[in-house]
């Protein structure tokens, strides 16, 4: 082994230049690999590391109705049986309106108990810089005190606000909140938050029939909950309508979005992964090539095959451990940036350092990958016999024996893996990858079909369309697979920003006049008919899609109960699936679709509901919905409303495009079932200017002080904003995948070329002039990267369609810029690289042969 | 035909200096066959190169047909060697992707005027004209050479360059590869350069010399001539 480490670390010092340019292609590949692992990881230890803080309590229970008597003493048995700690809270949360000294906003309203222990149990609120709620002072604002975020104070009046009006209470503004441990962030979070004594709160009348409030029981205690303590408690509390929470549950929700913003990079740094071992594999090829009569002589003077593998094996593992230390360094020196770009959307900053899990992937990746990509190579290298040192150089010089495809079989399950633990989807991973393996399946008979009609027809063409032709045709296999790797790279570096800018689009401002200024909810029902009758007085199209609203409960589908899951989601469809089925159903009704669904299976509601006419009464069920609960066409649902059992069957299936931010539901009713129930209601305000907007806001909060109002411009400019800065960090990944092509296209150009050198020589040595030799070259290569970028960009755009389509509702944009400007840059690319990497093939001496 | 006055060519290894040719006289007429022996370093390849216009000398001239090749610029020498100058390596060096036919027509595709007939009759000189759509590997040692012989001699040079021609092949073989040479090289009154190591070779020719001390010694040991 000392032997092998000494010869590898010699093949290495002998050879400078490839040992550089391999860990510098190492260490680029893994690098966007490297720092989204290490936000990951950062961020989900952080994020658990805060998770009782977060949460404020061991287990918060929350429903949008208060917590009964039995359930809490059932769960107080089961905690507190064995003696030890246990304190319980209470707390509310609603959306409110309040104003201020110009104008009124929605705001979110969180109560603070007044029961015995005060929550948050864990973590604190600060206030003003002055003290801690309730590390250093246990007592809550004052009665009529409120203590409010500084949005609060910059949207409604600036920093004279004293006093604010909510419900019908004019309170104090006793501070402001300076530090909230459980502060998460959301996209698009549409009030700033106001806290509330609770019994402030019923009495500015806050506290109605049919209000919009979560109610939340908080317990602190010192019994370790683990996984069955929660299942045997989620089993007690039995009603998916109620969320069981834990701290660690609790910081996965708050995870979320950003989750998948790194499951999204993380399928683009894999496209960067993908080109560096492109690079590695010619790179690495033409290396061995050079070095195949020296096996040879070894062979000959008695060391073994095996020796010889074992000694490059070391030489490429050793490669591969400096090339991810390299990347790891990159990666170390980035990762503050990457940093203070995500902050803008963090509640707690993360920490500037590679995080042990990153430092192990990038290093197991980069040694494990580069070893299973690189030993195929090695085996085909060392097959030469000695024999053939007595046959003609010529032999020799041809480079390469043929490789067999068998042993990269590992490599390729090695690649497939990485894809679904990057995108952490089955369905993502798996289309990703159906793109990758469809295109290069597409291309290969189409490439052989094309190359064969060029040679035909290059026959009436000049000599350098003829000689370059013909070259690419005779080594098909290898012009193909450069052709592929250029065409998949391209398609790729396509395929995520068009659809980063299809998804942008359609909530970007060019959209926005089409989108509704305000979004109203908590309207009662006996207000229906005032509100209707002031908008319309107030604006020339009154309200939109004005639509009751109905709590309930799902409990069976056909006959099979609707459980709660408890077993940890393992892909982010599960994810989904699971919060779905574990949450509460809001049921609306109607007669006819809106404008913002269509029809995908059965027919619309053949009218009222008749108890005495009709059978079970029809229900209409969103598409995603369906699909994620297994419900189909004819199924019957039952739903526990209020307590009163309700069951329907599905009459159709439809889709709802939910960026057009008017009223939607999962499930609809058709009119004549639910009109009785407990309702209310929700509509929207089609688009005003601003001072219209404004003075219709402070008119609304007067006459309907509970009717919450949400300005959806505003939400739609925090979702772009928000949008924008993880914009930047696709851009920075996709960056750093042109800056890996760079050194992949000088991989493929020099292997090209040190192919074909004694070729290029040869036809120097024939009368073939310098010039007429440089652009036969340029033309092939350049050729090559054109066509295969702009069809690589033409795929991209074709599967971002189909991708739009069959994932986002089928929102796509045509943005030609970034085809365009790819197809550009990688010709240019390929022009440079292969005149740069060409420079030494074409300038060396004729007399070599001689 | 070609007139070689004082030619001298040097190269630097590190700090010294190697004189490999020094005021190297020869002269070569139209349908002559001489023979250069040598033993290696002795400057063969050397002196080769600057035959064939690839390498250029450091003092005196070369003259092809009139024309004087050390003031020629690099393409001018390229486009003249591939003219007026045909040569034969030991090795063959044929196109590996290009089959025998494509092989012999590329001079004069390389010249601008392909033509698929005269390097059939080319092939067909050498007789190779029914292997013309083999590929090199297809070929053996000696068929590789023929063709390589065919290729030099397409498009009719004025001067033919041979560089050990059966140095990679066996006695019978290189035998019948040499008389081809000998026998197109006299039918179409071409001159030829012979490099070769091999004493009972050289005497085929019409002059022997020996590169020795960087300079031409004409030989008299019995020769064969034409």
């Amino acid at each position: 082994m000392a032997q092998s480490i000494r010869l590898a670390w010699r093949e290495i010092l002998h050879n400078k230049v490839f040992s550089i340019l391999f860990l510098v292609n190492v260490a680029v590949g893994l690098l966007g690999l490297i720092t989204i692992e290490n936000f990951k990881v950062s961020f989900q230890t952080v994020l658990a590391g805060r998770a009782k803080n977060l949460l404020g309590a061991d287990l918060a229970l929350s429903s949008r109705f208060p917590i009964n008597d039995l359930k809490r003493s059932q769960i107080k048995s089961k905690l507190s049986d064995k003696g030890g700690e246990y304190r319980e809270a209470d707390g509310m949360s609603m959306f409110s309106m309040a104003k201020g000294n110009k104008r009124s906003r929605l705001v979110f309203l969180e109560t603070l108990g007044t029961g015995p222990a005060p929550y948050p149990f864990y973590g604190h609120l600060e206030i003003d810089k002055r003290f801690k709620f309730p590390i250093d002072q246990k007592t809550l604002p004052q009665k009529g005190s409120i203590w409010v975020y500084p949005e609060v104070i910059s949207q409604l009046g600036g920093e004279k606000l004293e006093k604010l009006k909510i419900g019908s209470i004019e309170f104090k503004v006793a501070g402001v909140i300076t530090d909230d441990t459980q502060q998460t962030f959301e996209m698009g979070s549409v009030a700033p938050k106001v806290f509330i004594r609770e019994d402030d709160a019923k009495e500015a009348g806050l506290i109605q029939k049919g209000s919009t409030i979560r109610y939340y029981y908080y317990i602190k205690t010192n019994t370790q909950i683990t996984k069955t303590v929660l299942d045997e408690i989620i089993d007690l509390v039995d009603d998916n309508a109620v969320r069981v929470r834990t701290p660690e549950k609790s910081s996965e929700q708050v995870g979320r979005v950003l989750a998948y913003l790194s499951d999204f990079l993380g399928l683009v740094s894999l496209v960067a992964l993908f080109l560096a071992s492109v690079g590695l594999f010619y790179l690495y090829r033409s290396h061995l090539g050079s070095k195949r009569l020296t096996f040879a002589i070894y062979s000959s003077i008695g060391l073994p095959r095996s020796s010889l593998f074992k000694i490059y094996l070391v030489h490429v593992f050793i490669l591969g451990a400096l090339g991810s230390l390299l990347g790891l360094g990159l990666g170390a020196l980035i990762i503050p940036g990457l940093n203070s770009i995500i902050t803008y959307v963090l509640p707690f900053p993360l920490p500037d350092t590679i995080s042990p899990k990153a430092f192990l992937m990038g290093s197991g990746v980069g040694i494990f990958g580069v070893l299973l990509l690189s030993y195929p190579l090695i085996l085909s290298a060392i097959r030469l016999r000695p024999a053939s040192l007595f046959q003609e150089v010529a032999e020799m010089r041809s480079g390469e024996s043929r490789l067999s495809l068998i042993h990269f079989i590992p490599y390729g399950l090695f690649f497939c893996g990485m894809t679904f633990y990057a995108s952490n989807s089955l369905k993502v991973g798996g289309a990703f990858l159906g793109l990758f393996f469809g295109a290069a399946l597409l291309c290969f008979p189409i490439g052989v079909y094309l190359l064969k009609l060029g040679e035909k027809l290059s026959y009436s063409a000049s000599l350098k369309w003829k000689l370059s032709l013909r070259y690419m045709n005779r080594y098909r296999v290898s012009t193909i697979s450069i052709f592929l790797s250029l065409l998949l790279g391209s398609m790729l570096l396509n395929l995520i920003p068009l659809l980063q800018q299809s998804i942008q689009a359609e909530i970007s401002m060019e959209k926005k006049d089409q989108l509704p200024s305000l979004f109203l909810f908590d309207i009662q029902d006996e207000q229906v008919e005032d509100l209707r009758s002031f908008f319309n007085d107030s604006s020339e199209q009154g309200l939109l899609s004005l639509s009751p609203f109905i709590r309930a409960r799902i409990v069976r589908i056909n006959e099979e109960e609707v459980k709660v899951e408890k077993e940890k989601a393992l892909t982010r469809e599960e994810e989904r699936e699971q919060r779905f089925r574990n949450r509460g159903t809001n049921l609306s009704y109607r007669d006819t679709l809106s404008d913002a669904e269509t029809l995908i299976e059965g027919k619309p509601f053949p009218g009222t509901y008749d108890k005495l006419r009709d059978g079970l009464p029809l229900i209409s069920v969103e598409t995603r919905y369906a699909q994620r609960m297994g419900i189909e066409m004819g199924d019957e649902l039952e739903f526990n409303v209020l307590g009163i059992p309700i069951v329907g069957q599905v009459w159709n299936i439809r889709k709802v495009r939910w960026t057009s931010f008017l009223p939607n539901f999962f499930i609809q009713f058709q009119s004549g079932v639910l009109n009785d129930a407990p309702k209310t209601w929700l509509a929207a305000v089609p688009r005003l200017k601003a001072e219209k907007k404004e003075s219709i806001q402070e008119t609304l909060y007067e006459k309907f002080p509970n009717v919450s109002a949400v300005d959806i411009s505003r939400v739609v400019d925090k979702i772009l904003s928000v949008m924008n800065q993880m914009g930047w960090a696709l851009k920075a990944m996709s960056l750093l995948c042109l800056v890996v092509g760079f050194f992949v296209l000088y991989s493929l150009s020099n292997h090209q070329m040190n192919q074909r050198k004694m070729d290029l020589v040869l036809l120097k040595v024939i009368g073939m002039d310098f010039t007429s030799l440089k652009s036969m070259v340029r033309l092939e290569f350049t050729g090559l990267g054109f066509i295969a970028s702009l069809l690589g960009a033409s795929f991209g755009m074709v599967m971002s369609f189909i991708v739009s389509s069959l994932f986002f509702d089928g929102l796509w944009v045509f943005a030609w810029g970034w085809p365009l400007g790819s197809t550009i840059v990688i010709t240019l690319l390929c022009y440079v690289t292969s005149s740069w990497g060409t420079k030494k093939a074409l300038e060396a001496k004729a007399s070599a042969f001689l | 035909m070609l007139a070689i006055n004082n030619l001298s060519k040097a190269f630097k290894q590190g700090e010294r200096i190697i004189n490999v040719l020094e005021n190297l006289n020869l002269n070569v007429t139209g349908g002559e066959t001489v023979a250069i022996l040598g033993q290696s370093g002795s400057g063969k390849s050397t002196l080769l190169s600057i035959l064939a216009g690839i390498e250029k000398p450091d003092k005196g001239t070369i003259a092809l047909q009139g024309i004087e090749l050390q003031n020629l610029s690099e393409e001018e020498l390229t486009r003249l060697r591939g003219k007026r100058i045909g040569i034969i390596f030991q090795q063959f060096h044929l196109l590996p992707h290009l089959t025998a036919l494509e092989n012999v027509e590329l001079p004069l595709e390389i010249n601008d005027s392909p033509n698929k007939e005269k390097a059939l009759k080319a092939l067909k000189d050498v007789g190779l004209d029914h292997r013309g759509d083999h590929f090199p590997s297809q070929l053996s040692g000696g068929e590789k050479q023929r063709v390589a012989i065919a290729r030099a001699m397409v498009l009719d040079p004025e001067l033919l360059l041979a560089d050990e021609p059966s140095g990679s092949l066996d006695e019978k073989t290189g035998k019948a590869v040499m008389d081809l040479i000998f026998d197109l090289t006299v039918k179409k009154e071409r001159g030829l350069i012979l490099v070769t190591h091999n004493k009972e070779l050289a005497k085929r020719c019409e002059k022997i010399f020996s590169l020795e001390g960087g300079a031409l010694h004409e030989q008299t040991f019995g020769k064969e001539g034409s």
